[in-house]
């Protein structure tokens, strides 16, 4: 991952943003051991604290476990906690951007989702 | 959380002019701290006071629960560095690398002569024979590989091209994750070293104005552009540190927290946010009156 300085996201958001993706990615698996606060330090060079916040960020969500000692675990169910949560922020957030964008445009309802089933088509073909 | 510095009522005068007004400030143990202000704000008095170079005029300060000014016996815990330490009698880097060994119980000899290799100095060279930013480089090397439990660099990047001030960086920010300590970081260059900081504390005009986590600081105030009366009738209700109202863009900064409910607003009266950052937070939290307009420098 790369962090955006200039983005309004802070820094340790960020980091917990990635460490989803990785997740939903099966980059990290669930039961495994997460990115230490030192590795995402060294790596992104980031300072620790921002690191740990990241992480505790998550451990908020129930998507990371702390174990005895340092290590932080994927939770069991991490990854459909994640879908779930996502569908109603991001998605969601998503949904509205595009029928302002629709409204400014004067497309209709039905024209939109017309392209919505189009777009899904296309994809799966 | 511990303190390592505390001061009350810290002042500090050079004759008529006061350098540090009445501060009262305990400072986190073990955090890598920007101390950042303008020129002549007070920075270098502040570090040279916890490094016990000056006695207080005025108030109190201890580091580790002692008055540093008297505490020679372990003088060797902390260290002050600045770009412009002059080694008089010693010739060679390999002298002067000595000397910490002597003074600093902690000195990694090991490690220093590793970083005169990243940084391609040898041994043998002479001091005087340094360009100012190998002097740099070679107090920085020195003050690193000390160790001391309370770590001061005053301006460590001067005279530094920008490869080797990165390469300080990650150095800086690695050590203090092997070896965490207190160190605190001076310089007028907050953009690139704000990465690596756990905690800011701005200085102006001898007083603190802001000690604080730097992910804390990240999120204290935001940026809006728009037209002026949409920018004006956004910040009707809000703490405006800075605006700045033209015919083709009008801006404003302000304090406060962005976050979710605020983007409707914005949408409301049609404005663009973006980041501030801490670097330019403080720009506007230090500006002098008058100073933020230069067009009357041209006027006739």
């Amino acid at each position: 991952m790369k962090i955006d300085e200039n983005s309004l996201t802070p820094i340790y958001v960020q980091i917990a943003d990635s460490i989803e993706e990785d997740i939903l990615n099966d980059k990290l698996m669930e039961g495994n051991a997460c990115y230490s606060q030192l590795m995402i330090a060294k790596e992104l060079k980031v300072n620790p604290a921002t690191a740990a916040k990241g992480i505790n960020l998550l451990v908020g969500h129930e998507i990371l476990e702390k174990q005895r000692g340092q290590a932080m675990t994927i939770a069991a169910d991490a990854k459909s906690k994640i879908i779930e949560r996502k569908k109603k922020t991001d998605f969601k957030d998503k949904i509205e951007e595009l029928v302002k964008l629709a409204k400014r445009l004067h497309v209709s309802e039905e024209y939109l989702q017309n392209q919505i089933s189009k777009t899904f088509e296309e994809s799966e073909r | 959380m511990r303190g390592v510095i505390e001061t009350k009522q810290l002042t500090y005068r050079y004759g008529r002019k006061t350098a540090l007004d009445h501060v009262n400030i305990t400072l986190n143990e073990n955090q890598l701290i920007g101390l950042i202000g303008r020129n002549g704000s007070g920075k270098t008095t502040f570090l040279k006071l916890c490094a016990g170079y000056y006695y207080p005029t005025d108030g109190e300060i201890t580091v580790f629960e002692e008055e540093p000014f008297h505490r020679i016996e372990s003088l060797g815990e902390i260290i002050y560095s600045n770009p412009n330490v002059y080694h008089k009698e010693l010739n060679t880097l390999e002298q002067i690398l000595k000397y910490f060994k002597l003074t600093y119980p902690r000195f990694d000899a090991v490690f220093a002569n590793k970083l005169l290799v990243v940084f391609a100095l040898q041994p043998t060279m002479r001091f005087k024979n340094l360009s100012q930013g190998m002097v740099s480089v070679f107090n920085f090397i020195c003050a690193l590989s000390t160790r001391a439990r309370l770590t001061l660099f005053d301006e460590p990047i001067l005279g530094m091209d920008v490869t080797s001030r990165k390469k300080i960086y990650e150095i800086l920010l690695r050590d203090y994750i092997e070896c965490p300590r207190t160190i605190i970081v001076s310089s007028h260059i907050l953009s690139e070293l704000e990465d690596i900081l756990s905690e800011i504390l701005l200085i102006d005009e001898g007083k603190i104005i802001l000690y604080k986590d730097l992910d804390e600081v990240r999120t204290m105030s935001y940026r809006i552009d728009g037209t002026e009366d949409a920018v004006k009738a956004f910040c009707s209700d809000k703490t405006v540190i800075y605006s700045n109202y033209n015919t083709m863009n009008s801006y404003a900064v302000i304090e406060g927290e962005y976050n979710d409910t605020i983007i409707p607003e914005g949408e409301k009266y049609n404005v663009a946010f973006s980041k501030v950052r801490p670097e330019d937070y403080c720009v506007y939290k230090t500006l002098r009156g008058g100073e933020a307009d230069l067009e009357c420098l041209w006027e006739r």
